[in-house]
């Protein structure tokens, strides 16, 4: 039986798509067979951030109401071989799929799959009730920043009262040089504010633009330090035990000393 | 406490992630209160049964709430007193 992780955020921009994208790319780069489900219907995206959009005949909306096969409307990855996309519609909206559907679709997809990853909407309305139903568990992806961080307790406390238990913490978007300079909060500061376990830190990548821009995500033949550390969540979904990166690159003598005198360069 | 921090202190300057941290701290407080009026409500209740073993309170008109304070959320309750329970001490 495959695992059915629901990756969310409350507040819309925070990189849950991105997330959604390069998990399922490191896990399947790790040999397992691996479903992103686009639960977002009627603003899809997980197609264009995996380069898939030419290939969509059939969506998830076909499948719940039984116009396609489950197997007909999963979309191969163009590289890997486990990798599968299930879109969503663009024509309907939320309400086009009822909770008890997702559970259902999430339950026939872990028979076949050892990872099923759903990319839950923005929100708390429909559409996340939906993409919430079928999950064994939750990723919270958040930024550094208030507004984003206040919806991520939102969700947490909704996550709670939907009985699915012990949600996992991804702290996006993480500029270390701001970090050190005081004028970002640090991931203890959120870690401790929200009272979950953190499971990675992503740092602020332009490389993330550039993969988008191509279609491809930045886990494939990246070794960026935000490629590294979504490999690494990746990593530690499959039950591994992996050191958090040092986002910090200056930790030699010379850039210690600047940094206690305040001189710490700029990365 | 780098250069910037230092100058800050003695500006008595707070930086900019003191200042999202407090921010959201005190925002996270009202959320959750206001998330679960049922939270408060049964915190009144059993604030209304210990304080009963003491004096008599008015039920009717307690009430718990949060209430903006300097830089922190303040949980304020009040109780009308009826009367104390006297001899309460030799009772117990």
């Amino acid at each position: 039986m495959g695992e059915v992780l629901v990756v969310t955020s409350g507040k819309g921009g925070v990189g849950k798509t991105t997330t959604v994208a390069n998990l399922g790319t490191g896990l399947a780069m790790a040999g397992k067979k691996v479903v992103l489900v686009d639960a977002d219907i009627g603003l899809r995206n997980l197609d264009v951030v995996m380069g898939l959009e030419n290939r969509i005949v059939f969506d998830l909306v076909d499948v719940v109401e039984n116009r396609c096969r489950l197997k007909q409307a999963l979309i191969r990855d163009k590289r890997l071989e486990g990798l599968f996309l299930l879109p969503a519609s663009q024509a309907k909206d939320k309400s086009a799929v009822k909770p008890e559907q997702m559970e259902k679709l999430c339950k026939s997809l872990s028979s076949d799959y050892d990872y099923i990853l759903v990319d839950c909407p923005a929100g708390i309305e429909q559409g996340f009730k939906n993409a919430i139903a079928g999950a064994d568990r939750a990723l919270i992806v958040t930024t550094p920043e208030v507004s984003a961080v206040r919806d991520a307790d939102r969700i947490i406390g909704l996550l709670e009262a939907a009985e699915l238990k012990d949600p996992r913490l991804i702290v996006n978007r993480l500029r270390p040089d701001m970090v050190r300079r005081g004028d970002m909060m640090d991931v203890e500061d959120i870690r401790e504010i929200l009272a979950i376990e953190l499971i990675g830190v992503v740092p602020d990548d332009e490389g993330i633009i550039v993969s988008t821009n191509k279609g491809e995500p930045i886990v494939n033949g990246g070794s960026s330090l935000a490629a590294r550390a979504f490999l690494h969540i990746s990593r530690r979904l499959m039950g591994e035990e992996i050191p958090f990166l040092n986002l910090d690159r200056s930790d030699g003598f010379f850039s210690r000393l600047k940094k206690i005198m305040g001189m710490g360069s700029r990365d | 406490m780098n250069i910037r921090g230092f100058f800050n202190f003695i500006l008595r300057r707070k930086s900019s992630k003191t200042i999202a941290r407090e921010r959201l701290r005190h925002v996270l407080i009202q959320d959750r209160a206001e998330a679960s009026p049922h939270l408060l409500e049964l915190l009144r209740e059993e604030l209304h049964g210990v304080i009963s073993r003491y004096m008599v309170v008015d039920s009717q008109s307690s009430r718990v709430f949060l209430d903006q304070g300097e830089g922190a959320a303040l949980l304020k309750a009040t109780f009308t007193v009826k009367s104390f329970k006297r001899g309460r001490d030799e009772a117990s």
